[in-house]
């Protein structure tokens, strides 16, 4: 990592002489790092990737949850979980918290066994 | 020799047919016209109104059931129990409806009654014989929410009638639709202002009767 004299300003490759003896331009014993470039925040490229992020985020028809509570108002709804299950998984926010509301859970599995119990009592 | 066997034959099996209640649902995105479409049929058959209409996205948040519609087209009687559903959507957001003039607090509570009319219109499908899908004709057809439900529709092997509405708006292309998804009954309609309901209800006759 180069060293710049921070009085003068002159540049000096890692390790070299001169950072050690002083600079030999001004006389300064005081030097900085000069980071490199790929270090500095890209601002751009961070946003970009903030927002692939956000887009992997979005509600898929993967998504574990049916619902997700984005703020109070601002709904995602996963239309293809809550045609094919009878279970409903709210998530909160971006997914990082889910609730199972285990009442409604117990219902339907309850009422399922129920169907099943009177198709078998019709059978027999 | 023929015909007559196939006249006798569907004659017998509409004597001994039991007369059966067919619930039928209407369905769709926000704003397609289903309320309008079901005030509608409604109105048509019994001169009653079925709820409310507006601009405003997610009108209908409770879903709103019609019973006994006895429809005549095509030569049959057919009865009807009509279920106006909320409008399915995957994303509801209060800022929407904000908009319209809305304010902050009423706009919330309706983003959350429109989220429970989504889920409320789903379990309807349980209890359903068939379904009227209504699509906004001015609209692309290929949306999640047009694709996901005639998906699952067919997975529960559902009868289905896409209503291509608003064929009044002269940007309406119900080709579009139709090109979009050949495989089902397609028939275009303004349910505002009546145009081809009669081919519907021949529709409605032959599907659910």
């Amino acid at each position: 990592m180069p060293h710049r004299c921070i009085k003068c300003h002159t540049t000096y490759e890692e390790g070299t002489a001169e950072i050690l003896n002083g600079c030999p331009k001004c006389g300064n014993n005081k030097f900085e790092y000069i980071k490199e470039e790929k270090d500095e925040p890209n601002i751009g490229k961070i946003i970009e990737e903030t927002h692939v992020t956000q887009q992997n985020r979005k509600m898929t028809p993967d998504s574990v949850e049916s619902v997700r509570i984005v703020t109070p108002g601002e709904y995602e709804l996963n239309l293809d979980s809550l045609l094919k299950k009878e279970d409903i998984i709210l998530g909160i926010r971006d997914g990082d918290r889910y609730i199972v509301p285990l009442t409604t859970v117990f219902e339907t599995h309850s009422k399922d066994k129920d169907k099943k119990e009177k198709k078998r009592e019709t059978k027999q | 020799m023929k015909k007559m066997q196939i006249r006798l034959f569907s004659w017998i099996k509409k004597l001994f047919k039991k007369d059966r209640m067919a619930k039928i649902g209407i369905y769709g995105p926000p704003n397609a016209g289903k309320t309008t479409l079901a005030n509608r049929v409604v109105r048509d058959w019994t001169g009653d109104a079925v709820g409310p209409v507006s601009h405003i996205p997610h009108e209908t948040r409770r879903a709103r059931r019609r019973e006994g519609i006895t429809i005549e087209a095509n030569g049959t009687t057919v009865s009807l129990d009509i279920v106006d559903t909320p409008g399915l959507a995957t994303k509801i957001d209060f800022h929407d409806f904000m908009a319209f003039g809305m304010k902050e607090e009423e706009a919330k509570r309706r983003a959350k009654e429109a989220t429970e009319g989504v889920i409320e219109a789903v379990k309807w499908l349980e209890d359903l014989d068939g379904v009227i899908l209504v699509m906004d004709a001015t609209e692309d057809p290929f949306t999640q929410v047009n694709v996901t439900v005639i998906g699952n529709m067919e997975a529960r092997h559902l009868p289905l009638i896409i209503a291509a509405n608003k064929i009044d708006i002269p940007e309406a292309s119900p080709t579009r639709i139709r090109s979009a998804f050949p495989q089902h009954t397609l028939v275009p309609i303004s349910a505002l202002e009546g145009q081809n309901i009669e081919t519907l209800y021949d529709e409605i006759a032959n599907r659910f009767g």
